[in-house]
């Protein structure tokens, strides 16, 4: 039964909303989490890989959700040379999001956590207070609440209500569309990153492996150049010209926000995580494990700010403090690696390929590729350095 | 005018992003928009991933 008022509202069902709930819930705290789509988990739009550490230092896995491991990394050229890269420190997981997702919002309600699907917020700020104005199975309701989470995605607009910018621009925003494929004949240990101008121009095409000869295969290109190319008619092409004799069983469109956190994660009663607050690693797309880890910290001083009384802007800064500087940190190397990365050709991927050809997987690191790379490029020489100098 | 195909549109949400203006907004099953905010830049129609959208009479532009 949804109830007149909630200390905490939290708008959105994804990885950052459900764990910001696990995170903030207990016996003297009421939660409540809006997710305006059916069933918490679907659809997914996301390719399900994500780093085993992260995992396990933001999050509760349930065993049964992860459809594979890996560790090793193959990098294909435009011209189909590849290097690639073995790494145990770098191991992650295919997930089953539905299944992950699932499991957490079992977890949410266990611990007291009220979850509305079909919940749709329409706005959360009425006069400088936080009102959830959600329409719940086909009727509008009025919540109060001592303080709003947005958790809601790529498609945010609930951060506008708290006078937070959240419009992505063309350049840090990626236009992507992906394909489950069966019958599909790649290693299970083995993620694939394939670069080409013609096919994902400012992105790249990616092959997680789920197992039983399954694959989520999907492509990102970069907001400049998606008007020219779509992302479904490249991805059409790309599976047609490499993988014939694989069945789709499922395909979505989807967007990343290939940008940098927004500065501003806190106002007065508000915090904003997860893609609504563009907390995806710039470089990968990936934003799963910063959705976790942003959902704990939120969460968590979320919690703190209502057992305190003082959920003012102030109170939540500390969130936003830490964020920026642990992971938001990272992540703005991760950006400047990015608008590096928008400089690379074609000939500049070959060249790279030939020259890893034969370097063992073991051997092979990131930072020697990238830097490898960029020698290509003097001007950008200066940019890169200073991402792994972290300044 | 900018029209939505709700045969082609897939839900993702992408085209909310961009939109500088605030005209769009997911629902559960179609993107609404508000032609009164529309300002007709484009961003939206050019990041569709299945071009979903379109517009029928240009105005400004928007880089
Ligand atoms: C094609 C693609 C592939 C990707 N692959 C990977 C990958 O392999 N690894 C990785 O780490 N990341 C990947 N990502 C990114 C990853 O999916 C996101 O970063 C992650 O889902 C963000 O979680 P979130 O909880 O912030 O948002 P979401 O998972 O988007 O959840 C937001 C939820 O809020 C709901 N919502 C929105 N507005 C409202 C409202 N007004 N009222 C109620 N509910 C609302 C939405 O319905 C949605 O369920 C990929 C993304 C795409 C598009
Ligand atoms: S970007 Fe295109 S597919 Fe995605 S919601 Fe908007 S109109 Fe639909
Ligand atoms: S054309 Fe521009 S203003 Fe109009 S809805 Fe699209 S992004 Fe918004």
């Amino acid at each position: 039964m949804l109830k007149d008022s909630y200390d905490i509202a939290i708008v959105g069902g994804g990885p950052a909303g459900l764990n910001a709930a696990i995170n903030c819930a207990d016996d003297n705290i009421s939660v409540a989490l809006f997710e305006k789509d059916r069933e918490i988990g679907v659809p997914v739009r996301c390719a399900e890989g994500t780093s085993e550490e992260a995992l396990e230092k933001y999050a509760f896995v349930d065993q049964d959700a992860i459809c594979s491991t890996f560790n090793r990394f193959k990098f294909v050229a435009p011209d189909k040379k590849f290097v690639e890269m073995e790494s145990n420190s770098m191991r992650g997981f295919v997930l089953d999001r539905k299944k992950f997702e699932r499991s957490m919002a079992r977890k949410a309600a266990e611990k007291g956590v009220q979850i509305f699907t079909r919940a749709h917020v329409r706005r959360a700020q009425d006069k400088g207070k936080p009102v959830v104005k959600v329409n719940y199975a086909g009727q509008d309701h009025t919540v109060q609440a001592g303080l709003v989470i947005a958790a809601d995605g790529i498609e945010s607009r609930i951060a506008r209500d708290f006078g937070i910018d959240t419009t992505l621009s063309m350049r840090d925003t990626d236009a992507c569309y992906q394909m489950t494929l069966t019958n599909i004949d790649v290693p299970e240990d083995t993620v694939q990153f394939w670069f080409s101008e013609q096919i994902a121009p400012g992105g790249y095409v990616w092959i997680f492996p789920k197992g039983s000869k399954t694959a989520n295969v999907g492509l990102g290109i970069n907001g400049l150049y998606s008007e020219e190319k779509l992302a479904v008619d490249m991805l059409e092409e790309f599976v047609k010209e490499n993988f014939p004799e694989t069945t789709m069983v499922n395909s979505a469109a989807g967007g990343v926000a290939a940008a940098s956190s927004l500065k501003q994660l806190v106002n007065d009663n508000f915090i904003v995580i997860g893609d609504a607050a563009h907390m995806t690693n710039a470089l990968t797309g990936g934003g799963i494990a910063s959705a976790l880890a942003a959902g704990k910290m939120a969460g968590e001083q979320a919690r703190e700010a209502i057992l305190a009384g003082d959920t003012s802007q102030s109170m939540l800064k500390g969130f936003e403090k830490e964020w920026h500087r642990t992971i938001g940190k990272d992540y703005r190397r991760m950006y400047r690696l990015k608008e590096a990365m928008l400089k690379i050709n074609d000939q500049d991927f070959n060249k790279l390929a030939e020259k890893f050809e034969n370097t063992p997987p073991e051997e092979v690191k990131i930072s020697k590729l990238m830097t490898t790379m960029l020698k290509r490029k003097p001007s950008l020489i200066i940019d890169v350095t200073k991402v792994f100098a972290g300044l | 005018m900018l029209k939505v195909d709700n045969q082609r549109c897939d839900l993702c949400g992408l085209c909310v992003s961009v939109c500088p203006v605030n005209a769009l907004e997911m629902f559960e099953k179609y993107v609404e928009v508000d032609q009164g905010k529309c300002t007709a830049c484009t961003k939206c129609t050019r990041i569709c991933p299945v071009r979903a959208l379109s517009l029928n009479e240009e105005r400004g532009q928007d880089a």
